[in-house]
């Protein structure tokens, strides 16, 4: 009997104790911080991707902190980012969510990337109205019924298409088609697209193959794959670093057709692994790395971050510096004027080119930003950007 | 084991402290202005119910790393039929338990049979294998983009639905508070003595008249029973589910939360669960080391505190209470005999 | 489906990653047999190897094999110091042992991540190129692995049969009592054990290593590996651990013809339930009490 009330007053002690340490009182709000809450995968797998998308956010909060803020009425904001690491799962996403929503106090939110975060997010982020400006491939993310829900990067859904087309008209002698891709959700949806752009375009697509993240040894998948010698291979929506190796493999195996990719930039990781296999190699890219304004904004990204940046990363710089730009003419932060105005913007120019908010037919809601983008071709080791394609 | 004579006021204190932590208990939310720490709370008593599940499988020496796989299949069951036949919540958190007791109870038979880290291996597996099949069955389960749009649960005559944190927690309080009570009298009730001499040795407990295997299947049934509708709970209230909130690394979590709360008592895997669960959220600054702490706790925890924080606080509440009374002598230290969930 | 593929190509294929595995579970199943230990960590030790690798082969342009060596030697002795600290404390207490491994295991990936990052390396394989027929395709770096493994078996088997060492190896893991009482120093043993075992893991990661890619997080595909492959075989047996290696090489080679990948990595786990729960000593093991 002592015993157990002993053990009973124990977890009521250690509970209180817990209690208080959770319990931090909310902070109170600076008049002169404009709060911007960043979720993403800052630790494990994703980093690389969500680095890029916090590089893109800070540098950008960077360059308007730097020419003085943002003014609204007689009251002068310095940009503060809250960053919150997701781990890439839902869970995490709806911890940070909740964490910035309910203890920080902030009402726009960028970030996360993958669909099941952004899935995850979504109740919390809408019940509270807080406006989300996110990466993720899932269709899903965007919908009338999630009017506070942008989205800054294409997704396969807005680059195939045009990047098929563009293949056809300068390779017509590819006329079939293999898709490999990671077994997670932005995979299968990354796919799902492809095979739809590629019915369009008139290739056929011979086979699919998914594989467990985690895999390394990807000749099993080639062999049966390649069994049916498609022109092209598509890598699809797997990891840079899971294509660098796919690349080599396949190289290796005897298959000689293109090797394409339609999702997932990080061209420089794959040429790391893959080496010279990965000549030839076409693929989607955001940016032109050999153009000077680009070079110097990779160049200021590695200094600070100490790691390469990745390309999907300036579509956070574009857009951070598009939002603080809505927030200055807007005059107002908060989720409904804000959102209205961004609603309204005709287009938006920035480091890349043009941008123009799209995405009705596709998703009901034109909360999708559109992009220009390159097809890059690796040549003798190094990217080179064969045509850009405007909105 | 001998009771020591407690003194009447010891005895007083500490109905008086049991009776004002649990008045308190009651108005947690309301001195919470902030809503992350409800939300911290909840999630740490949805953990709390499946870690006193797992605690139940302990007690027979069995150690499974399973435990994440039949909290998913609590919750898969619980959602898919709130979301698609529209069963009320009620109905589909019995389902998540039943549902993942009866699957424990069809597999026990086979399973239990194996011991000490031939079953850990199998459970091990058993988990990888669970979370592949349900990446790969999208029929049942939605695959990798899992399953959207749960509702919050529905309580007839109290709440419809249940939205705020503040009223899961009572939720959550209630199915905490009667898993609690229910594994507290079976640990002392005759079976309880059996699950005790089943762990210390399935042989002689045998010889003794025990059925073992019967032992153990219904502790299973149990311990996984509670890992269901912890899972039920962890759906209504994170509204999505996807398989990747249910791999080994979390039945690794629920096994720490037992080991680091202390698996020997009651207290010791709620309290796990109150300490685990916000703690990735105190070392955010920390993000890449907090591997590097995980892991080294692990091994500190082994090597220097393998039955958990309670003895420490025992000893401390002990030294507290000892001077209002006649404090007894101490059992000598190896009496009880070795007990294999704590390694020691 | 199957006849597409040339069926050779399949089988070399399933025997080439199968001798991928024997040298993968090689040092796990030695630290379970002498130790009864299942070394979670295995995997981390492997990383390690790869990496010292890449660091002295890869970045310095010291001599392979000698990287090679190298790597074994510092990952060996690295085994020895964390089994003197984390392990001997804990001798009798099998589950502590356990879970300290996994503390190690998550330790030692953590602090590897925070230093090398979490991108993909490239370690350049030291012979490239690839054997080219009409039925059959064979990368030579893929070649190099097997050649490696073969000479680690043979040289281990030597070892453990020939030389005092390997025979007082042999006697703990028989009997660690009955060693003792025969004036075998057990604890050093099971130090020298533990530390061949992470050896051979960083051994098998430095020569795998350039096949995939590296990164801090591959150590999980090997010891996953490792598990099926230790289970298959027996836990403790060596000979078990090559067919067991060879048996799950084939096997997932065929059925990711088959039927994709995605069912093949399910059947290795599926492999390790059912072995587990029919013959738990696994195909060559023998019952220990």
């Amino acid at each position: 009997m002592r015993t157990w009330i002993r053990n009973v007053a124990i977890v009521g002690v250690l509970a209180v104790a817990a209690l208080a340490v959770i319990h931090e009182p909310v902070r109170a709000a600076k008049t002169a911080e404009l709060k911007i809450g960043f979720v993403s995968a800052l630790s494990g797998a994703g980093m690389a991707w969500g680095m890029g998308m916090l590089g893109g956010l800070e540098m950008a909060a960077e360059d308007v902190n730097k020419a003085g803020g943002i003014p609204i009425g007689d009251t002068t904001y310095t940009i503060k980012v809250i960053a919150y690491d997701d781990k890439y799962t839902g869970p995490g996403a709806v911890q940070a969510a909740q964490r910035l929503i309910s203890q920080d106090g902030v009402n726009i939110i960028v970030g996360p990337i993958g669909s099941v975060p952004m899935l995850a997010m979504a109740d919390v982020t809408e019940s509270n109205k807080v406006l989300v400006f996110s990466n993720s491939y899932t269709t899903k993310a965007l919908s009338p019924k999630k009017p506070h829900t942008f989205r800054l990067t294409p997704t396969s859904m807005e680059f195939s298409l045009p990047f098929l087309q563009w293949i056809v008209k300068n390779q017509p002698q590819l006329k079939t088609a293999a898709i490999v891709g990671p077994n997670d959700e932005s995979g299968k949806e990354v796919a799902s697209h492809n095979e739809a752009a590629y019915q369009k375009v008139g290739i056929k697509v011979l086979a699919k193959e998914f594989y467990e993240r985690g895999t390394q040894d990807f000749v099993p998948l080639l062999t049966k794959l390649l069994a049916s010698k498609p022109d092209i291979l598509d890598l699809d929506g797997t990891t840079p670093g899971d294509s660098g190796v796919v690349l080599k493999q396949a190289r290796q195996i005897g298959f000689q057709g293109q090797i394409i990719k339609t999702g997932g930039p990080g061209t420089l990781e794959i040429i790391r692994v893959a080496g010279a296999a990965a000549d030839g190699f076409l693929y989607v890219s955001p940016w032109d790395p050999n153009e000077p304004k680009v070079k110097a904004l990779m160049e200021r990204f590695e200094a600070k971050y100490k790691m390469p940046y990745n390309p999907l990363g300036v579509y956070f710089y574009e857009g951070s510096h598009m939002l603080f730009d809505a927030i200055k003419q807007a005059k107002t932060f908060s989720s409904d004027g804000l959102r209205q105005h961004i609603e309204g913007q005709k287009e938006y120019t920035g480091l890349l080119g043009r941008y123009v908010w799209g995405g009705e037919a596709e998703y009901g809601i034109r909360h999708q930003w559109i992009a220009p983008f390159y097809v890059g071709q690796v040549q003798k080791g190094k990217e080179m950007m064969l045509t850009k394609i405007n909105p | 084991m001998t009771e020591r004579p407690v003194s009447e006021r010891a005895r007083a204190l500490s109905c008086l402290v049991i009776a004002a932590l649990l008045i308190l208990a009651l108005f947690v939310p309301w001195m919470f202005e902030n809503q992350f720490g409800l939300y911290l709370l909840d999630m740490a008593l949805i953990n709390a119910v499946i870690a006193l599940g797992l605690n139940v499988v302990l007690k027979t020496g069995q150690v499974s790393m399973a435990h994440a796989g039949f909290m998913a299949i609590g919750a898969y069951t619980s959602a898919q039929l709130t979301v698609k036949l529209d069963v009320p919540f009620l109905v589909g958190f019995v389902a998540a338990g039943l549902g993942a007791a009866l699957v424990a109870l069809g597999l026990g038979r086979i399973i239990l049979r194996l011991k000490g880290v031939y079953f850990l291996l199998f459970t091990f597996a058993l988990n990888e294998f669970l979370y592949l099949l349900n990446k790969n069955v999208p029929a049942l389960t939605g695959g990798n983009d899992g399953v959207v749009g749960i509702k919050p649960p529905t309580i007839p005559f109290v709440a419809d639905p249940l939205r705020s944190k503040a009223a899961f927690y009572y939720l959550v309080l209630v199915v905490v508070a009667l898993a609690l009570a229910f594994v507290w009298a079976l640990y002392r009730s005759p079976f309880g003595r059996a699950m005790d001499a089943v762990r210390e040795s399935e042989l002689l407990a045998a010889a003794t008249g025990y059925n073992p295997m019967r032992i153990k299947m219904i502790a299973f049934s149990i311990g996984c029973l509670l890992a269901g509708l912890g899972g039920s709970l962890y759906a209504h209230f994170l509204l999505y589910i996807a398989p990747f909130s249910f791999t080994f690394w979390e039945s690794v979590n629920f096994l720490l939360m037992n080991i680091i709360g202390g698996s020997t008592s009651l207290a010791g895997p709620i309290l796990g669960a109150l300490l685990l669960t916000p703690l990735p959220e105190l070392l955010r600054s920390y993000v890449m080391w907090q591997q590097v702490l995980y892991g080294l706790t692990f091994i500190v925890f082994m090597r220097f505190l393998p039955d958990g924080v309670t003895p420490l606080c025992a000893s401390a509440w002990r030294a507290l209470v000892g001077r209002l009374g006649r404090p007894a002598a101490e059992p000598p230290a190896r009496e009880r005999a070795p007990d294999p969930r704590s390694g020691s | 489906m199957l006849t597409e593929v040339s069926i050779a190509q399949v089988l070399v294929n399933g025997l080439t990653s199968g001798s991928f595995y024997v040298l993968m579970a090689l040092g796990f199943t030695l630290i379970f047999g002498i130790m009864r230990l299942v070394n979670f960590a295995h995997g981390e030790f492997y990383m390690l190897g790869a990496f010292v690798v890449y660091h002295l082969y890869g970045r310095l342009g010291v001599n392979f094999f000698l990287a090679l060596a190298a790597s074994a030697v510092t990952v060996g002795v690295l085994g020895a110091v964390v089994e003197r600290v984390i392990f001997v404390p804990l001798r009798s207490r099998e589950l502590s042992m356990l879970m300290s491994a996994l503390g190690l295991q998550i330790t030692l990936q953590g602090i590897m991540a925070v230093t090398e990052g979490v991108e993909a390396l490239s370690l350049p394989a030291p012979v490239s190129g690839v054997y080219r027929s009409s039925w059959l395709i064979f990368p030579y770096d893929r070649l190099l692995v097997v050649a490696v493994a073969a000479v680690v078996l043979a040289l281990f088997y030597a070892f453990i049969t020939w030389s005092k060492f390997g025979q007082a190896l042999r006697a703990v893991a028989q009997d660690a009592e009955a060693a003792l009482m025969q004036g075998i120093p057990v604890n050093r043993v099971y130090t020298l054990a533990f530390a061949i075992g992470c050896m051979l893991a960083a051994i098998a990661g430095g020569v795998i290593g350039p096949v995939f890619s590296l990164h801090v997080y591959m150590g999980q595909a090997a010891i996953l590996k490792a598990f099926v492959v230790v289970i298959l075989g027996g836990l403790g047996s060596v000979p078990g651990a090559v067919v067991g290696g060879l048996v799950l090489g084939l096997a997932e080679s065929v059925f990711a013809s088959l039927f994709g990948v995605l069912v093949s990595d399910m059947l290795g786990f599926l492999l390790i339930m059912l072995i587990l729960l029919w013959r738990p000593f696994g195909l060559l093991g023998r019952a220990t009490a």
